[in-house]
């Protein structure tokens, strides 16, 4: 029998239920007012990258690349090795060489005739950096500038190499250094692409370079770099079309935006946000560009500083100026490649041209940003992608040599950007062959490179196939020998 | 229930008594080692009397809802235990405090206080069934009670965890930060030892807690804040330091103890070798120069301290920051971690003087603003003093003159200021060099002359000065070559030529007949020219201060008239077949380095024989016939041998007009790269023509295929006016 009694106190009404539940609900409501993101979902790092402020205190704020594409020997430029000189044509002792191997061009020499630099080298500032006759300029500024001589890489060809040296990995497909800044410290002017690229040439031995160089890999495409063009519009199409005004120019970005956020509503595909972005972004380099490129505030003599050819779009001394230009408008990494420095033979006259390209832009650019007191905030990259051998490639006699690819060590130099001024770092024995003293791994020069922009490399990281990628991969420590 | 009543009340008579006499002679306690050792639970069994208390409140409260008598039995015996475990959490701390050493102002208040609160539950168990006369009083009498928990509860909160312990937090003073005034006059013991005491080591030995007796503190003997052991040989407590520094993390003696955070390998390194160099608490970091121990330490603090600048202003909420921020004013956190701001502004065009103004919500946090090529006039300056923690200002490119410069006086904390590019002139120097917080002054581009430089340098030393590039007239560079406009070298009816000069202020010099251009009387490029014939311009750049640039050629073609008909009479190779043999005729010229593509038709084994048909009415016009012919010595096409032009009124009737026999390839031009031409003028109008090109038939010895036969490559026969 049952109890109705019972029962009746048994059964929930719903407002009884309701009203309980207010209660419960209330004080979880409390609760959310001490634990904020209860009910948003977990930030994760790759979220509080996306904030874009460095982990901690950066030196640098940005980057000026001056890829030497191709390989310039750091022998005949940084790395003085007086014993080449004095066994010219002698045999590289094998306990040199060691098990290194070589390349399909010199595989199949049974010489390996060592041979010194036919240049004469110099000490130059207060500490003496040991400098090549062919970059008089670079010498002038040798108190600005680190030499790190102790770079050392795992490629021994040019593709691979380059990729490594972009992406921290030789077999492409991962973002390139700038689209992982980008990624990480953001835009610092929304107004400019983050990540630009410039590129020329020079009369050496060339090899190519490709957009792959400069991908975002699997960030999202905002990251990638815009290589910029080589005439005297640096971005082309940038001006509306005849009979479009800026009003109209808005208008349809307007109405295309709203086109697009109904496809990116139904489709969810984030590239279509992507696409808006760099519409917008277009349209405001329709007055960036111009404003940047305006040179009626800078003194004539600016000519001078980086030689007559910096007013020839598509030049190296013009794409320095310009990414003088593009950093100082706050562009995160503004890469430069020059091609033809591939000396496989005929050295000594290509690397005197390849050096007179180069060296007083070069030059000019670092102490352009000093004197604009943006130095110190703006980190400046020259070198290839490894290094040359100090035996000669190909048939050998005393006028005229040819170097073959070496990964063991090659030579670079930075400057400002908190990179420890008027030092060498790092040490190769007399044969220019292997280090001896603080080496460099691509991987460490990543690393330092985001530390010195105030970047934890092994924080900056992005989740792709179910794997967290970082720029230096499971590798590369930072070195502080070589930041100020 | 009577029994356990009569129990409590002799435990609470015998432990009261006790806790009072052993209070009033706690000095003279001697402790067995047990009974110091249950003093640790006093920290644990404190927690008893303050619940069993605050209920013995609550129930009191209550007391209606309680029906019969149970509420007083209930109510009994939760204050008798109150009473109980108020006295023994009171012996326990009596043993604990025993050895330490507290402060001994707040020990005593914690002792006194806890004696009372004993005495007072024992006393409100007794009352409650003894004393009916305080009844009416009972509910004030039980919040006096709690008011005199709550008292000894803080003063033994205070011993335990500080003094500030319970203060709230924004009471808490937060700290100037030492490094950020970091001068050569700095004591070294201020940079690199205090920061560790205070971080390590004073939690536990200071005034207020000064365990084993050890209290480093202000000193009270001098006026400036040095931190020093209260000890009664300074140095032997700095030897005992670097002892116990030294011990194993395991041993009891270790400091810090187990436990407690412990010396960065760094800091270890810093305090003992400043121990080691003496200790002394009043060095300075100038007198500390190459050669003393500490010079490295120093060095290195240097660089961290300024690595890591603290800042004591509050976070900028995110929203305030979010607003602060539009497409051309961007201002970011410096660092995750820290609340400095820096601003930076783009695009003159969209730049206003309030943008800065509304800049000012974040006042305190801007440590950098750049201002680059932004229209910022001397009036204007003064808004930017409204950041008083500026310490990087950069105007560069603005409009900013000598005028506005002093209203940057009241920026204490500026450290650099960039004015490269502004009308600024050594009237300003003196005033910044005044500016005692600068250390960085970029004057590059400003009308500061070269022998003014020397004098600045040399007079205001404490700032670094930077001038920069100016052009020196020993420099002298090469000019580089004028840049054609025009897309193509041929020139269409009405075309003109024109040349750009990249440099301002160069002036191009050309001449038609193929002589070197001189800088005197060659003539001077100033507008488009116009030729009625093919034309080879050599041009060449000149400038003052400027080594001339090398001559360049340039061969110019009018655009040719197209034939009626055109026909190969003997067919390219078949890999350099071109787009056929419209190519000849189409005005388009290949390029050097693409003989493979389109343009060029290339002979080896035959020589080209093409036959040209025009329209009779075109026949009078034809005037000059050029066949222009590519160069790259080193992959074996060289110039033709000979280019014969035949023409006539008719296929079968045609006669030689001219053969043009081209000079042989000598040594010199073993490396040419390039293209030229063969013109060859038509005298009387002309309907049909054949064109023979043929190419080298050995090569000479000194070339790498010497015996083979030449290549010839044609990309254009163009037949013009």
């Amino acid at each position: 029998m049952s109890n109705p009694f019972f029962e009746n106190q048994q059964h929930v009404t719903r407002r009884h239920f309701l009203g309980k539940l207010s209660v419960g609900l209330g004080s979880a409501a409390l609760g959310t007012l001490l634990t904020k993101d209860l009910f948003s979902p977990k930030k994760s790092l790759e979220e509080s990258i996306m904030a874009g402020i460095p982990h901690f205190a950066p030196k640098a704020k940005r980057v000026i690349y001056l890829f030497q594409n191709g390989a310039p020997s750091q022998l005949e430029s940084f790395d003085y090795k007086p014993l080449l000189n004095k066994m010219v044509g002698q045999e590289l002792p094998a306990s040199i060489r060691g098990a290194q191997r070589l390349t399909g061009m010199t595989s199949g020499q049974d010489k390996f005739p060592l041979v010194g630099s036919k240049f004469a080298f110099n000490q130059y500032g207060q500490n003496g950096t040991w400098i090549s006759e062919i970059f008089p300029n670079i010498a002038k500024i040798a108190d600005d500038i680190c030499v790190v001589k102790t770079l050392h890489t795992e490629a021994i060809n040019h593709d691979p190499a380059l990729t490594f040296f972009q992406s921290g990995a030789q077999q492409g497909n991962r973002p390139s250094m700038g689209a992982w800044l980008s990624y990480g410290l953001g835009s610092e002017n929304s107004n400019l692409p983050a990540y630009s690229v410039l590129l020329s040439r020079g009369k050496g031995n060339g090899q190519g370079v490709y957009s792959k160089l400069w991908t975002n890999g699997f960030l999202d495409s905002v990251h990638q770099g815009v290589q910029f063009s080589n005439s005297d519009e640096p971005i082309l199409y940038l001006e509306n079309p005849d009979g479009v005004d800026a009003v109209t120019r808005r208008k349809m970005l307007d109405k295309l935006a709203m086109l697009n956020d109904e496809n990116y509503k139904e489709f969810g595909d984030p590239e279509i946000q992507s696409r808006v972005q760099q519409y917008e972004m277009a349209y405001r380099m329709q007055t960036a560009v111009p404003e940047m490129m305006d040179l009626s505030k800078e003194p004539d003599y600016i000519v001078n500083m980086y030689g007559a050819e910096s007013m020839v779009p598509g030049t190296y001394a013009a794409n320095c100026l310009l990414a003088r230009r593009l950093s100082e408008s706050g562009v995160r990494f503004v890469q430069l490649y020059h091609q033809g420095w591939d000396q496989h033979g005929n050295l000594y006259n290509e690397m005197s041209g390849q050096a007179m390209d180069v060296d007083r832009a070069s030059a000019a650019l670092v102490q352009d940003l000093k004197q604009r007191g943006l130095l110190d905030e703006t980190l400046v990259i020259w070198g290839g992608e490894f290094g040359r051998t100090n035996f000669c490639q190909g048939n050998f006699s005393e006028d005229n040599y040819g170097r073959d690819h070496h990964p063991r060590c090659f030579s670079i130099w930075m400057a400002g950007g908190g990179v420890k001024p008027g030092i060498s770092y790092g040490e190769t024995d007399e044969f220019g062959y292997n280090i001896v003293k603080d080496p460099v791994h691509v991987h460490d020069f990543h690393a330092t490179v985001l530390h010195l922009l105030g970047l934890d490399h092994e924080k900056l990281i992005y989740k792709h196939l179910g794997r967290r990628f970082r720029l230096t991969d499971v590798a590369g420590k930072v070195i502080p020998g070589i930041i100020a | 229930m009577q029994g356990y009543k009569s129990w409590i009340s002799n435990i609470l008579i015998g432990a009261n008594f006790l806790l009072f006499f052993l209070a009033i002679s706690a000095n003279k306690m001697v402790l067995p080692t047990f009974l110091s050792w249950t003093g640790h639970f006093h920290p644990l069994l404190l927690h008893l009397p303050i619940g069993i208390a605050s209920f013995s409140i609550i129930l009191w409260l209550f007391k209606g809802k309680f029906s019969g008598s149970s509420f007083n039995e209930i109510y009994e015996l939760t204050l008798s235990l109150s009473a109980v475990s108020s006295v023994f959490t009171a012996l326990l701390g009596l043993f604990l405090s025993k050895g330490q050493d507290y402060d001994a102002v707040m020990l005593r208040n914690h002792l006194w206080s806890g004696v009372a609160l004993s005495f007072f539950t024992w006393f409100s168990w007794w009352a409650f069934t003894n004393l009916e006369k305080v009844k009416p009083y009972w509910t004030y009498l039980q919040f006096f009670g709690l008011a005199l928990m709550s008292f000894a509860g803080h003063a033994g909160g205070s011993l335990t965890h500080g003094a500030d312990y319970l203060n709230f937090p924004d009471k808490i003073k937060i700290e100037e930060d030492v490094q950020a005034v970091i001068t050569d006059s700095t004591a070294y013991f201020q940079l690199a030892v205090r920061p560790i005491l205070e971080k390590k080591c004073v939690s536990c030995h200071k005034k207020d807690k000064a365990k084993g007796g050890l209290i480093l503190a202000s000193n009270p003997n001098t006026t400036s804040d040095v931190w020093v052991a209260k000890h009664t040989n300074f140095n032997e407590m700095l030897a005992e330091m670097v002892q116990r520094i030294d011990l194993p993390i395991t041993d009891k003696e270790h400091m810090p103890p187990r436990g407690k955070e412990p010396l960065e390998p760094q800091e270890m390194v810093i305090l003992k070798n400043w121990i080691n160099a003496g200790g002394n608490t009043n060095e300075i970091l100038a007198s500390i120069q190459q050669n003393h121990a500490l010079f490295a330490d120093k060095e290195l603090l240097l660089q961290s301290s300024s690595k890591e600048r603290k800042y004591s202003f509050p976070f900028l909420s995110s929203k305030k920051l979010a607003s602060l921020n539009d497409a051309f004013t961007v201002v970011r956190q410096i660092a995750n971690e820290s609340p400095a701001l820096k601003a930076d502004f783009f695009i003159a065009k969209s730049f206003e003087i309030s943008k800065l103004d509304k800049l000012s919500a974040a006042k305190e946090q801007i440590i950098q603003i750049n201002l680059s090529k932004m229209p910022i006039r001397d009036e204007d300056l003064s808004m930017i003093t409204l950041f008083p923690n500026l310490e990087k200002l950069i105007l560069n490119q603005t409009d900013i003159t000598d005028k506005g410069i002093p209203s940057l006086k009241k920026l204490n904390k500026i450290r650099v200021l960039s004015l490269s590019g502004t009308d600024i002139s050594k009237k300003s120097v003196p005033f910044l060099a005044s500016m005692k917080s600068l250390e960085e002054v970029y004057l590059w581009h400003t009308n500061i002359t070269e022998a003014e430089y020397q004098d600045i340098v040399k007079k205001y030393k404490n700032i670094k000065w930077y001038f920069g590039f100016s052009p020196s007239s020993t420099d002298i560079l090469p000019l580089n070559g004028p840049i054609l406009e025009n897309k193509s070298l041929v020139l269409m009816e009405n075309d003109s030529i024109r040349f750009k000069k990249s440099i301002p202020g160069a002036i191009i010099r050309y001449t038609e007949d193929g002589s070197e251009p001189d800088s005197l009387s060659s003539p001077i490029y100033s507008h488009p020219l116009v030729f009625s014939k093919p034309v080879t311009l050599s041009v060449k750049i000149f400038k003052p201060g400027w080594i001339s640039s090398p001559t360049y050629t340039f061969s110019f073609f009018k655009a040719g008239l197209k034939p009626d008909s055109t026909r190969w009479l003997t067919s390219p190779e078949p890999e350099y077949l071109g787009a056929g043999v419209q190519s000849l005729t189409d005005n388009s010229l290949g390029k050097i380095d693409q003989f493979r593509a389109g343009n060029w038709l290339g002979y080896k084994n035959k020589p080209m024989e093409t036959l040209f048909r025009f329209k009779p009415e075109d026949a009078a016009d034809i005037r000059f016939v050029s066949v222009h012919y590519g160069i790259n010595v080193q992959s074996y096409i060289l110039a033709p041998q000979y280019v014969e032009l035949w023409g006539g009124d008719s296929e079968r009737n045609m006669k030689l007009i001219k053969k043009e026999v081209l000079p042989i390839l000598v040594k010199e031009k073993l490396n040419e790269v390039g293209t030229s031409a063969v013109i060859l003028e038509v005298k009387k109008p002309t309907r049909y023509f054949k064109v023979i090109v043929k190419n080298v038939d050995k090569l000479p010895v000194f070339h790498p295929g010497k015996g083979d036969k030449g290549w010839v490559f044609i990309d254009e026969v163009f037949f013009s006016k």
